[in-house]
């Protein structure tokens, strides 16, 4: 073999191969993984905001083109009529489906179809847990006047890692049997430092798998397939009394507007029904409380998927995930648009 | 200690640079045997007593068989040899298998012995099966004993592959060891090279269908026959990118120092009978099984039905080799009745068409669905699973979720139809030299490949069970 010549043009021309190299990875994962929205505009209340008009590409857990709209909402087909807020996790962004695929846009193209002039404004953003949307309350208020707002929970949000993570931008500190919200400012997105990260995918996506694999590698080994953004994740121990106080703060904030809870059932009984399937118990007893709510109407999904599943097709997952695990899929967010819509067109009728 | 870990990599160019620094070629091979047991003992230092023991009796006895005269005490010595190795791999490997066998047959008159608590010495079904073709080359006379015990032991536990093979006889090792230890550019690069191909095979091919095959064996009455046999295929190609990339792996870390390592693997799904797949997959195993097993058993010299019982012996001990349970010895005798009614159809050459023909694709693709059929046998975890992904794969039960995970429907024809391309076109895939501009450019995109697309969960490597 030839001995390596350490040449200036060897270096040169190695630089040259390189860089179609990273081209064509740039290329492929924008189109098979990621691709985000690149400009933001930062509110000191609301924190960044995505601008309109721009997209985001998830394809690490489904394939999804989102679409934002204005004030960082993730857009709907219509505009006009009842403003009705729905707010919510990864689970209401659902980047993992297109646009006209997500229950937001479903319900409300539902209630259109019914003769009910509604603009559901989709607020979903991925990561929110409660102490967000007890935040958003005044804010919500103030800005959209909705004539009803729709929050979106699961159980996730009553994990204390979730609610009481002090490195959260909202989280909640517990008080001799209260709970007082603690609200840490967001770093603006918007700096030219920022957007140059976004617009080279390689770069950003780069970081964000450091930063995955540096967490699997402390863990000595994550689970397995894709862990969108935290939902599902470990199961931490969580008492009843907070969980209440939880709710309690939740249905505080939005006293005085009528409010219709969506809470996504954690585990969709397999079509085996097979033991380890069923719903958490303590999750359960939430929703028994959220029932009890004054004003709160609360939506029933807990055999909403039975149909579907009995024809051999799972609410969640997609082909490059898990079956049955994860988010939402296109027919899972179906069945819920479906019902959300049935609930709204009674409150709103 | 695994290939894929952060003390593997902190271990490998601490290595490489105390071999660097060290120019004595004996202190050199100290270093390497030194690096060797402390990539073993990570796992378990208790085990490196046996490894020890091994090494030095089959060393003492390879120097008693050169020195030794009378044949009746070279059978002994070669005897007793045998005895120890395979000794150890029965009582480590198979003592609790036959326990539970015969606890099985003898339920009837109400016997029962209670299971011993063993734990599996990892590598041992590799490193006995070493010592063992050594101590017979010897014996034969066509292997000069190693010069020295320190030699011997830098051959037995060499790292780069001493828990997963391949399988080495030390008439291949020694030599390269006398050379010297070659560390250049050249070597670097090129064992990189190896080393990152592996890596892809085995974090972004096999890793990330490992995370779709093990979903489906887990529950396979839950899916669709269509999901079951698309399972069924993506396990093919985990199981060979899996053990593939881990021998480029190792035969990359082993050139980084100048040595060669055999070759392993060689399109094996590209194989249009299942004699020339049994010549194309774990070769290293294959060709030991044929010269310390088929050969000394008869091989096809004594008729028509010792050549077949002779077969059905090799693959039955084969299957077996991979593991003490009833699972790999009927994937085993499978292959051994294939082999078998392949010679009985075909003759001992059986008929190979050119590639220009069509038949000989319809055979390649054949011979896949057979094996991918047959490692189901070698996947699944009991009785009851290989029952339930048959009973899908013949369709006898339709129903099930449809799930076509993208890995496995864009890997599996890839690579399948990639191997049968290559191997139509006479071609392999190639190494890059050094000396070519391109070659960092591969490297980046193969280094870019595992960073962006490996499952952040690692699997064991398969192999490292046996």
């Amino acid at each position: 073999m030839k001995r390596l010549a350490f040449t200036p043009s060897y270096f040169v021309i190695a630089l040259l191969w390189v860089i179609p190299v990273l081209i064509v990875f740039e290329v492929f994962l924008r189109a098979t993984t990621l691709s985000i929205a690149v400009s933001y505009r930062y509110d000191p209340e609301w924190g960044n905001e995505t601008t309109a008009g721009s997209y985001t590409y998830w394809g690490t857990e489904g394939g999804g083109l989102t679409e934002y709209g204005p004030d960082g909402e993730v857009a709907t087909p219509y505009s006009g009529g009842a403003n009705v807020v729905v707010i919510g996790d990864s689970f209401t962004e659902a980047l993992q489906v297109d646009n006209d695929e997500k229950y937001v846009s479903l319900a409300e193209r539902e209630l259109r179809n019914r003769g009910i002039a509604v603009d559901l404004r989709n607020l979903g953003s991925a990561g929110s847990s409660i102490a967000d949307y007890v935040y958003l309350a005044p804010l919500v208020k103030k800005r959209h006047s909705p004539s009803l707002v729709v929050i979106q929970l699961n159980r996730n949000d009553f994990l204390p890692q979730e609610e009481y993570d002090p490195g959260r931008t909202n989280h909640f500190e517990r008080d001799k049997g209260s709970l007082r919200l603690v609200h840490v400012p967001e770093k603006p997105k918007d700096s030219l430092l920022g957007n140059l990260r976004r617009a080279v995918i390689l770069l950003d996506y780069g970081l964000t798998r450091f930063e995955q694999i540096r967490a699997a590698a402390s863990k000595n080994g994550s689970p397995a397939g894709p862990a969108a953004d935290g939902e599902f994740s470990a199961r931490g121990e969580s008492d009843h009394d907070s969980n209440l106080l939880l709710l309690d703060a939740l249905h505080d904030a939005y006293d005085g507007v009528p409010v219709v809870i969506l809470p996504i059932p954690s585990l969709p009984p397999s079509i085996s029904g097979s033991a380890g399937n069923e719903e958490d118990p303590e999750y359960l007893a939430l929703q028994q409380a959220m029932v009890t709510k004054p004003g709160w109407k609360v939506v029933d999904l807990s055999n909403a998927f039975d149909p579907m599943l009995r024809d051999g097709r799972y609410p969640r997952g997609f082909s490059n995930s898990l079956p049955n695990e994860g988010h939402l899929n296109a027919e899972g967010n179906r069945v819920v648009g479906e019902l959300l819509a049935d609930y709204l067109e009674v409150v709103l009728r | 200690m695994s290939f894929v870990s952060i003390p593997f990599a902190l271990l490998l160019p601490a290595t490489l640079l105390l071999l660097a620094i060290v120019r004595p070629h004996e202190w050199r091979k100290l270093i390497l045997l030194g690096v060797s047991c402390l990539f073993y003992a990570y796992w378990d230092w208790r085990f490196l007593g046996l490894l020890a023991c091994v090494t030095i009796v089959d060393y003492r006895i390879s120097r008693l068989l050169v020195e030794s005269r009378s044949p009746g005490r070279k059978k002994g010595l070669l005897v007793a040899s045998l005895a120890m190795n395979l000794g150890f791999l029965a009582y480590f490997k198979y003592m609790n298998f036959f326990i539970e066998s015969l606890n099985a047959l003898l339920a009837p008159v109400a016997w029962h012995q209670a299971s011993l608590s063993i734990v599996l010495p990892i590598g041992i079904s590799f490193y006995i099966f070493e010592t063992i073709s050594y101590v017979v080359d010897v014996y034969r006379g066509t292997s000069v004993p190693a010069r020295s015990l320190l030699d011997y032991a830098v051959f037995v536990t060499f790292f780069p592959r001493l828990v997963a093979g391949p399988i080495m006889r030390a008439q291949n090792f020694l030599p390269q060891l006398e050379r010297g230890i070659r560390l250049n550019t050249d070597n670097l690069a090129g064992g990189s090279q190896l080393f990152l191909q592996g890596m892809v095979k085995k974090l972004v091919v096999a890793d990330s269908l490992s995370i779709g095959v093990d979903r489906i064996y887990a529950d396979p009455y839950l899916f669709s026959p269509t999901t079951v046999w698309l399972a069924v295929f993506a396990y093919s190609i985990q199981i060979l990118c899996d053990f593939s990339g881990y021998t480029d792996m190792a035969m990359g870390i082993a050139k980084m120092m100048g040595f060669d390592l055999p070759k392993n693997f060689n399109l094996p799904y590209s194989a249009k009978s299942i004699t020339d797949f049994w010549q194309r997959w774990h070769i290293s195993l294959s060709s030991w099984l044929r010269d310390y097993l088929y050969i000394p058993l008869g091989g096809n010299r004594k008729g028509p039905g010792k050549t077949y019982a002779n077969l059905m012996t090799t693959m039955l001990l084969g299957g077996l080799w991979h593991g003490a349970s009833w699972n790999f010895v009927v994937w085993g005798g499978l292959h051994g009745a294939y082999l078998s009614l392949e010679r009985l159809i075909a003759g001992s050459r059986p008929k190979s068409e050119e590639w220009g023909s069509p038949w000989a694709w319809v055979r390649g693709i054949s011979v896949f669905i057979i094996v991918s059929i047959t490692w189901v046998f070698f996947r699944s975890p009991s009785t009851e699973t290989t029952m339930a992904v048959l009973r899908k794969l013949a369709f006898a039960d339709p129903a099930g979720f449809v799930w076509l995970y993208v890995p496995a429907v864009t890997m599996v024809p890839l690579v399948v139809l990639g191997g049968l391309l290559l191997r139509a076109t006479n071609r392999e895939i190639p190494l890059i030299p050094a000396t070519k501009s391109y070659a960092p450019a591969v490297v980046t995109a193969e280094a870019l490949m595992v960073y962006f697309f490996a499952p952040l969960h690692v699997s064991p490597f398969i192999y490292f069970q046996f």
